[in-house]
């Protein structure tokens, strides 16, 4: 019986930012073979408990539950279609905290390198709803005047040695914008590496992006010193953009698309992935392509 | 086996570079080492913190972000000019003075792909008030010797101001001449002169800076590689937008150009790099270290 091939893949992103969504929905789709031209289940191995808990929460539309503590060890055993190839996907879902943790106290366990080290591909998540921007005040007082002068308002007189000069919040590293602790939290997994990285830069929760761009136009938009960084680094990073909706819709709060997303007969249809070429319902599209040479 | 995996590891903490970490980026890649003078609250850490900022909206001067070995200490020193602050006023973290010599790095790269490292020294403000009251004092500033580019800055607001704009050109012009003298600059440095807060003054006294900036090329020009005049806006306010001049500033630190010029102009004459020379000061001083 031929052995399947090893394959490492690493998980990257601040807290909810779709990490375990994205592993509910690949795993549904991996074994429901619903989806013509994904990569498929070929046979059962080791403990599914916790993939088939996911799954189950994300077949009801249920926020999922957020990864906590670290790692969960994850291995799945794929076939690609088109090819025959066989594949052991390791694909350990990483807490976000872990990453937060990088950049905020600048530490990480050895085993955390080590796993790094091994790695063939890298998923980069990022949510457009998690997104803290960089936000100057000068440009906000800008804005604000310029309403004020279209409204008509008298401006506000501001008095030398006002409180508003001489107090405010010291810097903490939580403060930082999404796309610093991102490019910091890259730079930290290349620091002790000479590989080169190839990563899909996943934008979770797409169906939130109403303008019509590409991911990468989208995040060369929102978080433009990220697509920079990687742009800049070829030599480290061979990269790729995706959309990805794993849910399809909202499933919480008041524009919740639920019962909508229930409707569909066979689940993997809700799920959307915009790539810069096709778009569809294959989940696993983001790892066969870092499978892909 | 497990013990040892389990164990943490500290990465560094980003808030700045020690020089042997500057010297081993010297070492690795063409860079320019800038350190920005002036006096106290003249805008120097202003100047280098939005340069950092003005990557955060996009390309800039035809360069791209490409990596930084001191995002916190970039992160700290903006933190006053963004939201989070709860500031209704954007102002500057104040370089402290055990901050001296303490080096900032910022990695671009150009449309073809090449890459720049520049190292920022972001030096107390009260250190080059008594620099440059004294020779001995300036000495001590070591870096300068090392420096591809010394940018020496003018406080726009002062500059504007009746009472207050002699001080504000005589300041950086008893500077630059203590630095020539003492030989800490010397006919291979190359020099900017940056008027500071250009947002908030452009239009005002612009006859008196222009006449200034001239006095200070005619004094000093022929003293050194290259001399320019630089008038910079690092944050909006009404039409001006953060980032004015800046483009051609960051420009002349990317490259050195071979004479002064007035205005400054970014596409003409490119010459390499003095990183050498800083290298092999560099590696000379770590050479003697190894040895001894």
């Amino acid at each position: 019986m031929t052995e399947p091939d090893d394959f490492q893949c690493l998980m990257v992103g601040l807290p909810r930012t779709g990490k375990t969504t994205f592993l509910a929905a690949l795993w549904h789709v991996v074994r429901s073979d619903e989806v013509p031209d994904s990569l498929r289940l070929d046979r059962l191995e080791g403990d599914q408990e916790y993939l088939n808990l996911i799954a189950d929460q994300w077949s009801q539309c249920k926020e999922l539950d957020r990864t906590s503590g670290g790692e969960i060890k994850v291995d799945i055993r794929l076939r690609d279609p088109s090819t025959g190839h066989l594949v052991r996907l390791r694909i350990p879902d990483m807490s976000g905290e872990l990453y937060e943790s990088l950049w905020q106290t600048r530490t990480c366990l050895i085993s955390f390198l080590d796993l790094v080290n091994a790695v063939d591909g890298c998923l980069l998540f990022v949510h457009p709803a998690k997104i803290r921007e960089t936000a100057w005040i000068d440009e906000a007082n800008a804005t604000y005047s310029q309403w004020q002068q279209e409204n008509q308002e008298e401006p506000k007189v501001e008095t030398p040695g006002s409180d508003a000069e001489t107090t405010g919040t010291d810097w903490e590293p939580r403060f930082a914008p999404t796309q610093v602790q991102m490019v910091e939290i890259l730079q930290f997994l290349t620091q002790n590496s000479v590989k080169q990285f190839r990563i899909v830069v996943v934008i979770s929760a797409w169906d939130l992006v109403k303008e019509l761009v590409s991911p990468e136009q989208w995040l060369k938009k929102q978080l433009p010193l990220l697509w920079q960084f990687l742009t800049a680094n070829t030599d480290r990073f061979t990269v790729t953009y995706m959309g990805v909706s794993a849910q399809g819709g909202e499933v919480t709060g008041q524009n919740s698309e639920t019962e909508t997303l229930l409707d569909h007969n066979m689940a993997s249809r809700r799920i959307r992935i915009c790539a810069s070429n096709e778009e569809g319902n294959d989940i696993s599209l983001p790892i066969r392509w870092l499978m892909s040479n | 086996m497990a013990d040892e995996k389990s164990k943490a590891i500290r990465f560094s903490d980003g808030e700045f570079l020690a020089a042997s970490e500057g010297g081993e980026i010297v070492r690795s890649s063409p860079t320019s080492v800038v350190v920005v003078a002036g006096m106290a609250r003249s805008g120097k850490t202003t100047l280098v913190g939005e340069l950092y900022g003005l990557f955060h909206k996009g390309p800039f001067a035809g360069h791209i972000f490409a990596g930084s070995r001191t995002l916190p200490g970039f992160e700290r020193r903006c933190h006053l000019a963004r939201l989070c602050s709860e500031r209704e006023v954007p102002d500057t973290e104040r370089t402290g003075f055990g901050e001296s010599h303490d080096l900032l790095h910022l990695r671009l790269a150009a449309p073809n792909g090449t890459r720049s490292d520049i190292l920022f020294s972001d030096i107390y403000g009260e250190a080059f008030h008594i620099a440059a009251d004294s020779a001995d004092e300036c000495r001590k500033i070591t870096i300068l010797k090392r420096a591809n580019h010394v940018a020496i800055l003018v406080d726009g607001k002062k500059a504007v101001d009746k009472p207050e704009r002699q001080r504000a050109f005589a300041g950086p012009d008893s500077l630059l001449r203590q630095c020539l003298d003492s030989g800490m600059l010397d006919i291979n440095s190359n020099v900017q002169i940056v008027l500071t807060k250009w947002d908030l003054v452009a239009g005002q006294g612009d006859a008196f800076i222009n006449d200034k900036f001239e006095w200070l090329i005619e004094r000093h020009c022929n003293r050194l590689a290259t001399l320019t005049v630089h008038k910079t806006a690092l944050r909006t306010n009404g039409p001006i937008c953060a980032g004015l001049g800046m483009d051609e500033l960051l420009q002349t630190w990317i490259t050195v150009q071979s004479r002064y010029v007035i205005p400054p102009t970014v596409d003409n004459n490119l010459y390499h790099s003095e990183f050498d020379r800083l290298d092999a000061t560099w590696q000379v001083a770590l050479n003697r270290r190894y040895h001894d």
